[in-house]
């Protein structure tokens, strides 16, 4: 069990990271979801005791994680920017992985550098940003460690890179089961292997719950103005559109299949919405939150 | 495998490297030198002496903006770092100045052999091998431990606050030197009794490690280097 | 293959019982198992076992411990008369619901189906 308790992170006058207590049972596959500047990273680095919270902490099975050496030893953490010089090369970066972690299986690291086609006696300056990206992922995956955390490891990376990716991902999930988070703008992508999704918008945890749990959660409602508002009483609105007397309304939540029936007897359409559909209008600055 | 073992591993080359060309400069300069007749200083005290100084200064300040990152990304705390840290760099620190005295000795007694030294020459004694080991390690650990420090300041801090620190941060070095060293002409030199001067130089360096401790147990893993 | 639009484990279940109805799976043939089905669909495991255990829940896969799921030798034609009942309800009722938005009575729709006999 992996738990954040009243984690705050400050860098000078900004908050980062507000107050955010999370609990992530271990062995799943968590897909964090946020926009720009909404946290991600520095909540990361506080799970990874990157960096030390200004408030709160972080505890793995009840033990505070900041520099526990058998905590740290079970984490990898693979930034955007990789936590390697640029002069080394990618051979030498494996090596030292090898050589300090305990967990680290050489012969798949190898394997996946055939599977990427991705030369190991390159430097890391020579590497394309997607190669760079790819070495991040070995890192990650072949360190086998209880908690990886790869935080948007697919920057550069072309459509192949990333579909062998997360189909390398998965299989080593599968095989060797571990609680995986990855951070995320490729929601519609990457989804479908998340078990559960954290979503969080300017330093908060929004909304934390299981990925199947949020596909049609929000419903679009068309038709007349007046049906449509008449009809979303009572519900969340999280978006609206109104064009000469037509209104759409994105609601939260669920419908009830008799209210859906008696909506369409009433001229309205419904249309279920889609993870990304739902994350946007969740994040998306709330111009009018009417009711 | 632990972390100075590591640090060994990555540093190997380096170090073989420096090595390889340090002494072929010491064998082709004497050479030079001794066509112009005998010898009149020790080239090695020089040359290998300034490099037991400035080369663990350097050694120290890449040590932990090159490392500290890498090996908490794979899982190191930055305590077990330190720890190996100072592990790697008490070897560094033990054996240059050996390295130096040994390297003397071979230059007098070679150019002894060949007749070579001319009376200004500071003869190798082996009864004084210790007295000059002695004489040299205050000054490779003081800059050590300042490379180390400054560097330390730099990570934690903001790059006008590192600069600031410098100062400061040069003591262990800057007393390692000033008070005991080995001069160019291979006179020992303290200027305090000894054992004063030494115990001052470990406080500056013991100051200086804790000081270190304190800026890096806690911190922030940056993106880049420093 | 799947949308997301809808739970992931509701489409699983759905796509099992079409191959349960349409014969692809057969009474008391095995289905994968739930890493296979992971694997090979690339979806994530746990969505992917919630599917297969509302199947048994529903009395359409039954468990073998230690060896896998099979499909109920009751199953297809339970589904079947499942499906039958909601028929006119969810396939139906929407083509009325149409015809008489457009205007097509009840008699041109038998006329027209009587055609297709």
């Amino acid at each position: 069990m992996i738990e954040m308790r009243g984690v705050t992170i400050r860098y000078g006058d900004t908050v980062a990271v507000d107050d955010v207590s999370l609990t992530l049972p271990t062995d799943k596959i968590y897909g964090l979801l946020g926009r720009n500047g909404s946290g991600k990273t520095s909540l990361l680095s506080a799970l990874a005791s990157y960096r030390r919270p200004s408030r709160g902490t972080v505890l793995v099975d009840g033990v505070e994680a900041f520099e526990n050496p058998a905590i740290m030893r079970g984490t990898a953490f693979i930034r955007d920017t990789l936590d390697l010089n640029d002069s080394d090369r990618v051979r030498a970066a494996l090596d030292v992985a090898g050589r300090l972690r305990p967990t680290w299986d050489a012969e798949y690291a190898h394997k996946l550098l055939d599977i990427f086609e991705l030369d190991p006696r390159k430097r890391i300056s020579a590497l394309s940003r997607g190669q760079r990206s790819i070495v991040g992922v070995v890192l990650g995956l072949a360190a086998r460690t209880p908690l990886t955390i790869l935080d948007e490891s697919y920057l550069g990376m072309d459509a192949v890179a990333r579909t062998l990716f997360y189909r390398e991902l998965l299989a080593d999930y599968l095989a060797h089961p571990r609680t995986i988070i990855i951070s995320t703008h490729l929601i519609e992508e990457v989804a479908e292997l998340f078990e559960r999704v954290v979503i969080m918008d300017r330093g908060r945890v929004l909304l934390h719950d299981e990925t199947d749990a949020l596909r049609g959660r929000g419903v679009t409602v068309t038709g007349p103005a007046e049906q449509v508002s008449a009809f979303a009483t009572g519900h969340t609105v999280l978006g609206e559109q109104t064009l000469v007397g037509v209104r759409a309304l994105t609601l939260d939540g669920r419908l009830d299949p008799d209210e859906i029936a008696r909506g369409e007897r009433a001229g309205l359409t419904f249309g279920p919405l889609g993870l990304q559909d739902l994350f946007v209008h969740l994040t998306s600055q709330r111009l009018e939150v009417s009711r | 495998m632990s972390v100075a073992a590591t640090l060994l591993r990555l540093w190997q080359q380096m170090i073989l490297w420096f090595a390889a060309i340090l002494l072929v400069v010491q064998v082709g300069a004497v050479a030079a030198i001794s066509l112009a007749g005998p010898v009149r200083f020790s080239f090695w005290l020089v040359v290998a002496g300034a490099a037991a100084k400035y080369w663990p200064l350097v050694a120290g300040i890449l040590l932990v903006s090159l490392h500290l990152r890498t090996f908490v990304a794979n899982g190191v705390t930055r305590h077990e770092f330190l720890r190996g840290l100072v592990l790697f760099a008490a070897g560094i620190a033990l054996v240059f100045p050996a390295v130096v005295v040994v390297g003397h000795a071979v230059e007098s007694v070679v150019l002894g052999l060949f007749d070579h030294r001319a009376a200004s020459y500071p003869v190798f004694h082996f009864g004084e091998a210790a007295a000059e080991y002695l004489h040299l390690l205050p000054a490779t650990v003081g800059f050590l431990t300042t490379g180390i420090l400054i560097s330390a300041g730099f990570y934690r801090f903001r790059p006008w606050i590192g600069v600031l620190l410098i100062a400061p941060g040069a003591l262990p070095g800057l007393a390692g030197e000033g008070l005991i060293e080995v001069s160019d002409s291979g006179e020992l030199i303290a200027r305090l009794p000894y054992a004063i001067a030494l115990t001052l130089t470990a406080v500056a360096v013991v100051l200086g490690a804790v000081a270190t401790h304190r800026l890096l147990r806690d911190v922030a893993i940056k993106r880049s280097a420093t | 293959m799947f949308n997301d639009r809808s739970p992931i484990y509701l489409q699983i279940a759905d796509g099992i019982k079409n191959d349960i109805l349409s014969g692809t799976l057969r009474e008391d043939e095995q289905v994968m198992s739930t890493n296979q089905y992971a694997a090979f669909y690339r979806i994530n495991p746990a969505t992917a076992a919630k599917g297969f255990a509302q199947l048994v829940d529903e009395g359409v896969l039954y468990k073998r411990r230690g060896i896998g799921m099979f499909v109920s030798p009751a199953a297809p034609g339970k589904l079947r008369a499942e499906r039958r009942e909601r028929f006119f309800a969810e396939a139906l009722e929407p083509v009325l619901d149409e015809a008489e938005r457009v205007g097509i009575s009840v008699d041109e729709i038998t006329h027209y189906l009587g055609s297709r006999r």
